[in-house]
């Protein structure tokens, strides 16, 4: 798998710290996500890659540093968590964040309606135009279910919390790519996942990068690592130590050396 | 958060049914409308204590019975989600009949335009706490707000109650508003323990600020509604037939319950609603995906706000007094025992819920000392045996076509091998 060495970067990270309180989960972290690629992340526990995610959405306040993201290069830090997702990033989570009560379809179209008209007024009136509007947004809806076969869409009238486990998940990724993000930023994706799940969701990442997203994910899983990655970032103590392709950066001696220990990497 | 129980509704695509089979299904149901409201009547008629704690715990009994018999209940719910506007129709009927049967009780009127009040207020905090799960226990603030102002309007500028009811209802959103802003920062029972303390400071003011409020000598002498001169507290007159003006503030309270309901459906069926719902659900999530959390949940504590400020309005001109001692912590702690055995969410169960627990407390009068504690334990017993209300909150589920999710199946060209096989027809 070729990355492609010509393309824009997307998503830029500079400098980047936080500190929770004397520990710093993220440290001076810089890294690019280019436009068009599976960009993958990979890390003992702790080494901050899910913070880095939060830091993304803006989920917490960066100590310093900038994420900038998009060809007018934004920081994202500049702005309220409810308004990057309008920018083109969607995520999941690693703990499921379903919204469990509602319907399956429901869960897809908040994704996909929360920046137009959540007005009082035309909640009242029902104007006609607000009906075909919500018609197809249903039917937006739908299709992007069946992107999963008839594993969500069989199910699309049910409650999110009668999903199975791997059906919560693509869910997850359903609610996503739903809103039409440029980047799409996957936490864990195949955790808890048997073989067979895990070759699906692999699948998926792809058909998702097909269709033109751009996807960060975080995994331990590296046979899925393996499979979809066109580069990879290791971190630990919540700094980069290594990047590139994934044969480069599994033999790296210093992931080695985060993985397994001082005494592993001089072998 | 409560389970939310879904309806079992094959309803949508088309009604099959044959004439008759519709005649029978609607006279079924309406037939069984009428006993419940008959039984309804017979209850809230009764004097004799030993009837009433018989009456009660029938009710208690009914309530945790209706849970246990699923089957009974999707029969029930199947039949009103399939003639839903002729059961809306049965019950608009019954509840214009309500006062001409107690012609001779007008306190019973009375009773059933003060539920009708409780009930508007009750809507107004499902929206705060059941649509958008912020749980809001300082709620007589709101009832004040609107109680003061319309009727110090009416009282000192002789403002008409038609303009007094809308500046009430705003004055309240206000109020709602004033606590949403700070408050809004916490959430959970950090947000209940703010909101109480709201409740008890304003209680505090109601009795102190008294160029304001009258203090705890109250607002006397607020002058009933009116129109073109005749005014609530005239009887109407039909031929020798003279109606108890109760009536007039029953029809009154009725009116503007009807369209709380309605607005309560609408916002709850909005993309406004479905926000809510997502911020109740998970609020993380729902910033994550472009919610304005802080906004709508601003938005949702003002219109709560706001209906308990129109039940205020309407209280006040109908009592014709307001004293501090309406807006206790108790008020509040009712209204909100209202929502949540009724079925926090469940627009329907709200009403029923502020209908019993503004009845069920009179009608234990007989009781005296006693009364509290009889109702505490019909409260203990409904939250042990049905902690989820009486009317769990269910989901509208959409009427999608079977036919074009079948095809978007077929096109997704998945053969899921290990996927559970398919549903011969797609559960729609």
């Amino acid at each position: 798998m070729a990355a492609d060495q010509t393309a824009a970067t997307l998503l830029a990270s500079e400098a980047l710290t936080k500190n929770f309180g004397g520990v710093l989960a993220v440290n001076d972290l810089s890294l690019e996500v280019r436009e068009g690629e599976i960009t993958a992340i990979i890390g003992p526990n702790g080494s901050g890659k899910t913070t880095f995610f939060n830091l993304i959405m803006h989920l917490y306040d960066a100590t310093s540093g900038q994420i900038l993201f998009g060809g007018e290069r934004r920081n994202l830090l500049d702005l309220p968590t409810h308004k990057i997702n309008a920018q083109g990033l969607a995520r999941t989570f690693q703990t499921l964040r379903l919204f469990p009560n509602l319907t399956v379809l429901e869960n897809v179209l908040i994704a996909m309606s929360s920046h137009v008209n959540a007005g009082f007024l035309s909640a009242l009136v029902k104007p006609k135009s607000l009906r075909q509007q919500d018609k197809d947004a249903e039917e937006k809806a739908l299709e992007t279910l069946s992107m999963f076969g008839a594993r969500l869409i069989s199910m699309c009238n049910e409650p999110a919390s009668s999903l199975s486990y791997a059906n919560r998940r693509r869910l997850e990724i359903a609610r996503c790519v739903a809103s039409q993000p440029r980047l799409i930023l996957l936490d864990e994706p195949v955790a808890g996942m048997n073989p067979t799940e895990t070759r699906g969701v692999i699948e998926d990442i792809q058909r998702i990068h097909e269709k033109g997203h751009t996807v960060l994910l975080i995994e331990h899983d590296m046979k899925l690592v393996e499979g979809v990655a066109h580069r990879v970032f290791a971190f630990d103590h919540g700094t980069k130590i290594a990047e590139g392709s994934f044969r480069d950066v599994s033999t790296h001696p210093a992931v080695i050396e985060a993985y397994l220990g001082k005494r592993a990497a001089r072998h | 958060m409560p389970e939310v129980d879904f309806i079992d509704t094959q309803v949508a695509r088309e009604d099959t049914r044959t004439l008759a089979e519709k005649a029978r299904d609607r006279l079924a149901l309406g037939g069984c409308q009428v006993a419940l409201f008959a039984a309804f009547l017979v209850g809230i008629a009764l004097e004799d204590a030993i009837l009433v704690t018989g009456f009660l715990l029938f009710i208690v009994a009914g309530a945790v019975g209706w849970g246990r018999m699923p089957k009974l209940n999707s029969w029930a719910r199947n039949h009103l989600a399939r003639d839903k506007r002729f059961a809306q129709l049965v019950l608009l009927a019954l509840l214009v009949l309500f006062p001409f049967v107690f012609l001779d009780n007008p306190y019973l009127i009375h009773l059933g335009a003060l539920a009708a009040i409780f009930a508007i207020m009750a809507l107004g905090l499902n929206i705060t706490l059941g649509f958008c799960g912020l749980l809001d226990v300082g709620f007589a603030v709101y009832f004040a707000a609107g109680a003061y102002a319309s009727s110090q309007l009416a009282v000192i500028f002789d403002v008409s109650f038609w303009i007094g009811l809308p500046i009430g209802g705003l004055t309240a959103a206000f109020f709602g508003f004033l606590v949403a802003w700070p408050a809004l920062r916490v959430s959970d029972h950090y947000l209940a323990l703010v909101t109480l303390g709201y409740g008890l400071i304003m209680n505090l003011l109601h009795r102190n600020f008294t160029f304001l409020t009258h203090g705890t000598d109250g607002v006397i002498n607020i002058p009933p509604p009116s129109i073109f001169g005749w005014d609530f507290v005239t009887p109407i007159e039909i031929g020798d037939l003279e109606l108890p003006f109760q009536m007039n503030f029953y029809f009154l309270a009725l009116i503007i319950t009807v369209l709380t309901v309605f607005v309560s459906i609408r916002l709850r069926d909005s993309n406004l609603g479905r926000q809510w719902e997502a911020i109740r659900e998970d609020e993380v999530a729902a910033r994550c995906f472009g919610v304005n959390v802080r906004r709508l949940k601003i938005i949702a504590f003002s219109t709560g706000a706001f209906f308990g400020g129109i039940g205020g309005a309407v209280f006040a001109h109908m009592i014709g007094f307001v004293h501090p001692d309406n807006f206790v912590l108790l008020t509040s702690i009712m209204i909100l025992a209202m929502v949540i055995i009724g079925g926090m969410g469940n627009i329907a169960g709200v009403v029923v819920g502020a209908v019993a627990l503004t009845l069920i407390p009179e009608r234990l009068r007989e009781f005296e000392d006693l009364r509290m504690l009889l109702f505490g334990g019909a409260l203990v017993l409904i939250m042990i045996y049905r902690p989820q209300g009486l009317f769990p909150n269910s989901r509208r589920r959409r009427e999608l076509q079977a036919e074009k999710i079948n095809t978007l199946i077929a096109e997704s060209g998945r053969d899921d091998a290990e996927a559970p096989g398919l549903p011969d027809e797609v559960k729609v």
